[in-house]
């Protein structure tokens, strides 16, 4: 080979060389800027959902402290009423105040379950259930009542009262799992606290 | 001063009559005071044999123990299984009246010495049909004494020694003649029917408290207690 040939061909490999070189050079200076562009977009998210959560938890603890104070006040009612009941009652229409009592109770527990208002959306299926529960426990305590006023107490078709009774049961206790799934997810807990 | 004769048999007579007066005086306290405090004994025993079985945790397995006083659900009871045994001596008590008694099985007149009686050919407690329970009015005790103030709607409870609790509301009164056994005639309902004498200090007819059994329904919610 001559001189001239072993030139060009060196050059020919060193351009090769150098452009190859380029290519991996340009792509992994182009693979770091997409890495570091991903992380600035997941810290960007992050901070988003962050900020989106944090409104949101905003939201939840808002409501929370408006229905807290409702629904002890609700709980406290209706287990000083069931004491009442473990007491022997002088006549049936003892029973009946205390049933109409209950029945009183849920009605203004409605009441102002439904004027509380603006439901964070990770609230609405418990808001739902809560507002299913209340329905059924206003029907159960209708019948106990018209059963206490009835005169026919051992005739007296009761099957409605006991599914009504359970289905009030059920939705009560999904509205409480669904209430207590929520405060998980947003560390909102100690709303479910009592207050000391 | 010389007493005529006539006047000292004036003064014999006049003192046996205050003597006698004395003697039926403390014959009825005496009576009532033994009455009261055989009342109290039967009821205290009655409370510590239901204690000593709730605390052994060996209440016999035929013992009704079907209601609660949270929740009293229609009985389920198979009565063709149970025996008067099961459900008596129970506690009656009717608070309007403030009436407490250990009740028996049985009206015959040594039983109804210590109590009410249940009438055995009726019902037992908590059946359909209108189970009976006699009571004196105004002797041994007087147990049903204060019954004809009971009104409408006036709560009878009966506890069985196993923790059973079977509660009836008035439901009506009647007055009947002694031989009225159509009375005890059962209605298709859970009945429990007091007699007693009628009026006070007679037996000419007898005074019928009817009453049915009431359910009680809870009005808390299961997990209402963990709150």
């Amino acid at each position: 080979m001559f001189r001239k040939e072993k030139i060009i061909l060196t050059v020919l490999v060193v351009i090769a060389a150098i452009l190859i070189f380029y290519n991996v050079f340009s792509v992994e200076v182009q693979k770091i800027a997409v890495r570091k562009q991903v992380i600035e977009n997941a810290r960007m998210e992050r901070e988003m959902l962050e900020e989106i959560r944090s409104r949101e938890a905003e939201g939840i603890a808002e409501f929370g402290y408006r229905y807290q104070p409702i629904e002890d006040e609700f709980i406290k009612e209706v287990n000083l009423l069931s004491e009442k009941m473990k007491e022997k009652l002088v006549s049936v229409n003892n029973l009946s105040e205390i049933a109409a009592g209950r029945l009183e109770a849920a009605e203004d527990f409605r009441q102002k379950l439904t004027r509380i208002g603006d439901v964070p959306g990770p609230l609405e299926a418990f808001y739902d259930y809560e507002l299913e529960f209340i329905a059924s426990d206003i029907e159960t305590m209708s019948l106990v009542l018209l059963y206490y006023n009835s005169n026919s107490y051992s005739t007296f078709d009761d099957t409605e009262i006991e599914e009504l009774h359970k289905n009030t049961n059920l939705l009560f206790l999904k509205a409480e799992e669904e209430l207590r799934r929520v405060y998980k997810q947003y560390d909102l807990e100690y709303l479910l606290e009592e207050p000391s | 001063m010389i007493k005529s004769k006539r006047t000292k048999i004036a003064l014999a007579v006049v003192y046996i009559f205050i003597g006698a007066s004395f003697l039926f005086l403390c014959y009825s306290v005496v009576s009532n005071f033994l009455a009261e405090k055989d009342r109290q004994t039967n009821l205290d025993q009655w409370e510590s044999r239901k204690q000593a079985l709730a605390e052994q945790g060996t209440i016999d397995s035929s013992t009704v123990t079907t209601e609660e006083i949270e929740y009293t659900e229609e009985v389920d009871t198979n009565y063709d299984m149970l025996a008067a045994e099961d459900f008596f001596p129970l506690k009656m008590s009717i608070p309007r009246i403030d009436l407490e008694w250990v009740s028996y099985e049985g009206a015959d007149s040594l039983t109804l010495e210590q109590g009410p009686g249940h009438i055995e050919e009726t019902p037992l407690p908590g059946d359909v049909g209108r189970c009976t329970i006699s009571g004196h009015r105004t002797t041994y005790g007087s147990h049903f004494n204060r019954v004809d103030e009971l009104e409408d709607g006036d709560l009878i409870y009966l506890e069985t020694i196993g923790g059973g609790l079977f509660i009836y509301a008035v439901t009506g009164q009647e007055i009947v003649g002694p031989r009225d056994v159509y009375i005890l005639e059962g209605s298709g309902r859970k009945e429990l029917l007091l007699t007693t004498c009628h009026p006070k200090y007679s037996a000419v007819k007898r005074l019928i408290i009817i009453a049915e059994l009431l359910n009680l329904y809870p009005l808390g919610l299961g997990s209402f207690g963990g709150k």
